[in-house]
């Protein structure tokens, strides 16, 4: 199954957007994504893909209304792999005449309270009347459980970028570090500060909150650029349905939706 | 870096000293640290006068725990409404509350809190005492008491020296004068007066131009729970409904360090206006009328002569140009604005309050003498112009389960402005307060105090979420952050902008009496590029940052000590503004006396920079004073029990500049470097 997936995974995806793998249960928290656990292969952290057993399905897609073009999505597979969560997935964000296309392996190795993750990308940005262009990249992040209620993380993307051709298109490095903390079983409350080489560090808070059996309410803010987002999610048997609205300064109003169906699941092994 | 360096060693220095001391020390309410918590974002264009001294009015004047409504309960802002809620639940289930220790039984009322409440509200057994006996009660002036207060400077003012002419730029004496008096009876009566002189003030006696003795005259009688009179006020009092979007007087914090209880405004009524500040409250009549258990009719007049910029246009009509609050009357042209318009109010709010649920309307509409014409500035645009304004809305608060919603939807000037929220307790050690808010640009209500980052309610949006989380008993985290957005331009920013507001704060109780906190806010707004005097202004970003770290401790029961480090890193148009506060405070108790110091050195190169910081004042007074420069602060109170009615309160500050020979502008500067400032108070329990 491991190398189906990752045969799977030549496809093609990607934008600009330094979190652009987040999911809409992420976006509904306003993109906290360091410490954050998330049971899909595109978990934001590399290292955070959360241990499950049986094989994890995720789609999502994203349009922002007041953007044109600007539809993304995203579909993904992660599985359990010899001690390692392995992980694939297909991002395309655009239209006919601009388009932005990101193919990714994802491998995280968990070790008593501490998991590593690194993630591969392969780019590929298309613009009508414009050469093609394509590049590798990487990504890397890390995590760890203080205590039964705090863990922290940090990742950073856009590490290694190698060009082919005559590509000179880069994504910017983005890091990024936060904590999560789960004062009690229905609530979880994180936050990140994420930097990018060209602009001032920003922060980002949000929160889950269980406001019944199966049903998600999240909330969360950030700073540079300035966002706020809500989200509801539903969990029942093995499916998962998140949705997500964001609003950020520049990009105006983005709704997302993520549907995730895990196939032979029993339990999580944490 | 030296200098700050220097500053860490000397008040470690200081603090090792403090170790000798042993003298006594009670408990009591802890007033600096309830105000520090509420005012703890320094503001340089807020006026926390008002605010304080309602504060420490609400808290002198204990009310009865069985007769107190939720908005009240809330008013104190130290319940959180699920606290509140349990309150008013046991209340409901066991009847009247006979003890504060029974409080131990009510959900989440911890003995600290009790310990805390124990201080601000009193309990009795629920009695309502009727029109029976009341002129005799009222003679007897229960917890009644008569203050008087004298204050000065040492140093003279260039605008009490006489120019060649023989005349002064201030006509009155060069010191201040206050005298309160106040008698309250829970659930009965309430009645007192106050009486006020600014230091260059005039004690005059002229109907004419309605000078009646000391510059500022305010009184009130109140009467409580008379049958179907739930509320009468005659006198100066203030307003509050809803979310204060309409009538907002009274006692209003916002954003603070106490980031959850604080952003819901109660709603309590009317309430007596007792304070110095000569603006912002209604004078005339107000009713409660009591129509059911539920529902509450309230109605009030106001008729009260205010201080404006009244002009002449060419066509010979009279407009006021400008509204004047600051009371101040000391000069020619300061008196010539003083009374010089009238202003007329008169509204009724229908209130309806069940188990969980509160509802009501509130209309009101305000009259001027003459039309209100403000400056003919493009950022005045959609401002209130003429004389008369009418405002209405509606407010709808509901508690369900662990969460309490509440809005207000107004109406006013031909816009529109709304506030919703939430308070919940989404865990026992977790608190969420979330509030949108919606204000027109051209909304307009004089008496609006709703949460907003302008000063005044309109043209802005904004989103505001506070958390607060308290691990186990010694630790909390407290933090905001709020986003705004202004549509229209304002003061000083002449482009359409947003900015965000954010607060950390971290508190460590480590020992009983002992804590430590440290704070953080930061705050990105759009400003008008310095300079830039072009047709097309140009705006720039500008980055407020504040930190401040606390040391709060007990060597003894009788001698407690504080060490405060503050600052400020600013960023605006590609200057740093930095500044350092540094101060040390002793707090002494004997049996019948009690003292407190303060030294403290600052070193603020910019005026940018200037530290905003608390300082313990004599009882009924407050100081919360600003500096930039460089130099020494330092203050002695103290208070003596001369006898079991009678207490004498003296103050001396001084302030020393090392880095100017004059300080203060125009008439208020003094020459040399130093300011010498002085308070004495006495207080007569009758």
């Amino acid at each position: 199954m491991p190398l189906c997936l990752f045969l799977f995974s030549f496809l093609s995806v990607f934008s600009q957007d330094p979190l652009w793998t987040a999911n809409a249960r992420i976006r509904g928290m306003s993109d906290v994504a360091a410490a954050v656990p998330d049971p899909s292969a595109w978990a934001p952290n590399p290292a955070l893909p959360e241990r499950i057993k049986g094989v994890r399905y995720d789609f999502s897609v994203a349009n922002s209304w007041m953007t044109q073009g600007s539809t993304a999505v995203t579909a993904g597979m992660l599985a359990p792999l010899r001690g390692w969560m392995a992980g694939v997935g297909v991002h395309r964000f655009g239209d006919s005449f601009h388009s932005e296309s990101v193919l990714m392996n994802n491998f995280s190795f968990h070790r008593g309270n501490t998991s590593i993750g690194i993630r591969t990308e392969y780019h590929q940005i298309r613009t009508e009347g414009f050469q093609t262009q394509g590049f590798l990249s990487c990504s890397a992040g890390t995590t760890t459980r203080l205590g039964p209620k705090i863990s922290v993380g940090a990742m950073a993307t856009g590490l290694v970028q190698s060009a082919f051709g005559e590509t000179v298109q880069r994504i910017v490095p983005h890091f990024r570090a936060g904590f999560c903390l789960r004062p009690d079983e229905r609530l979880l409350v994180a936050m990140d500060a994420h930097k990018r080489p060209d602009r001032p560090a920003g922060i980002v808070a949000g929160l889950e909150y269980r406001i019944a059996k199966a049903v998600f309410a999240r909330f969360g803010m950030g700073t540079r650029p300035q966002s706020v987002s809500a989200g509801l999610g539903v969990q029942y048997w093995r499916l998962s349905i998140d949705q997500s609205i964001r609003l950020m300064e520049a990009t105006g109003f983005t709704m997302q939706a993520t549907a995730g169906y895990t196939v032979n699941r029993t339990k999580a092994r944490e | 870096m030296t200098r700050a360096v220097t500053l860490v060693v000397f008040f470690m220095l200081v603090h090792l000293f403090a170790y000798s001391q042993r003298l006594p020390v009670s408990e009591g309410l802890d007033m600096p640290e309830l105000v520090e918590g509420v005012f703890a974002a320094q503001e340089g264009d807020m006026s926390f006068d008002e605010l304080y001294e309602q504060f420490l009015l609400a808290r002198s004047h204990p009310s009865d725990l069985n007769s107190m409504t939720s908005g009240e309960l809330s008013a104190l802002h130290i319940l959180t409404d699920r606290q509140v809620a349990a309150l008013l639940q046991h209340r409901e289930r066991h009847g009247n509350i006979v003890s504060v220790y029974e409080l131990q039984g009510v959900e989440g009322f911890t003995p600290n809190l009790i310990r805390l409440l124990n201080q601000v509200i009193t309990v009795d057994d629920g009695t309502s005492f009727g029109w029976k006996g009341l002129p005799v009660r009222m003679a007897a002036m229960p917890e009644g008491y008569l203050v008087t207060r004298m204050e000065g400077m040492i140093q003279r003012r260039f605008g009490f020296r006489e120019n060649e002419g023989g005349y002064t730029i201030y006509r009155g004496a060069p010191f201040r004068q206050v005298t309160r008096f106040r008698s309250t009876h829970n659930r009965d009566f309430s009645y007192g007066f106050t009486a006020e002189r600014d230091a260059g003030e005039r004690f005059r006696w002229n109907p004419a131009d309605r000078s009646y003795g000391p510059d500022f005259l305010s009184g009130h009688l109140q009467l409580k729970e008379k049958g179907w009179l739930n509320n009468l006020i005659v006198g100066d009092f203030v307003a509050t409904f809803g979310q204060g979007l309409v009538a907002g007087g009274g006692f209003s914090t916002g954003k603070g360090a106490e980031t959850i209880t604080t952003v819901r405004r109660p709603a309590s009524g009317f309430m007596p206006y007792t304070s110095v500040g000569e603006s912002g409250f209604f004078r005339g009549l107000a009713a409660t009328i009591s129509c059911s258990d539920e529902l509450r009719l309230h109605l009030f007049g106001s008729r009260f002569f205010r201080d404006g910029d009244v002009r002449i246009r060419s066509d010979s009509v009279e407009y006021l140009g400008s509204v004047f609050s600051s009371g101040y009357h000391r000069t020619p042209g300061e008196l010539l604005r003083r009374k010089s318009w009238l202003e007329e109010n008169t509204g009724l709010a229908v209130q309806w309050t069940g188990r969980r649920t509160e509802a009501g309307v509130v209309l009101a509409r305000q009259w001027f003498s003459v039309p209100l014409l403000p400056a003919d500035n493009v950022y005045n645009r959609f401002n209130f112009r003429g004389k008369g304004n009418g405002t209405g809305s509606v407010f709808l608060n509901h508690t369900y389960r662990n969460v309490s919603f509440f809005s207000e939807f107004a109406y006013g000037n031909r816009d529109l402005a709304w506030i919703a929220g939430f308070l919940a307790a989404l865990a026992p050690s977790f608190d969420l307060a979330l509030v949108a808010r919606n204000y027109g640009a051209g909304y307009h209500a004089f008496y609006s105090t709703a949460l907003a980052e302008n000063t005044r309610t309109a043209n802005e949006q904004g989103l505001y979420a506070g958390v607060r989380y308290k691990p186990g008993r010694r630790h909390q985290f407290a933090a905001y952050h709020d986003q705004f957005r202004f549509p229209w331009l304002r003061f000083r920013s002449y482009l359409p902008s947003c900015g965000n507001e954010f607060l950390f704060r971290y508190t460590w109780a480590f020992t009983r009496g002992s804590s430590f906190h440290v704070q953080y806010r930061a705050e990105r707004k759009s400003v008008n590029v310095p300079g830039d005097a072009s047709a097309y202004y140009r705006t720039t970003e500008f980055v407020r940052r504040n930190w401040a770290l606390q040391l709060d401790y007990r060597l003894t029961e009788q001698l407690k000590g504080r060490i405060r480090l503050q600052g400020a890193a600013h960023s605006v148009a590609g200057r740093q503004p930095q500044g350092i506060f540094a101060a040390h405070d002793l707090f002494l108790d004997g049996r019948r006396w009690r003292a407190s110091f303060r030294y403290a050195l600052f070193d603020i190169p910019d005026s940018e920079a200037r530290q905003f910081t608390y300082e313990r004042d004599i009882w009924m007074a407050y100081s919360f004073p600003s500096f930039s420069g460089t130099g020494i602060r330092s203050f002695v109170n103290v208070q003596f029990n001369l006898s079991p009615k009678a207490d004498l309160w003296f103050r001396w500050a001084v302030t020393n500049y090392s880095d100017r020979d004059a300080v203060g502008f125009g008439p208020e500067q003094t020459e040399g470097g130093r300011r010498d400032e002085w308070k004495v108070q006495l207080r007569i329990k009758l």
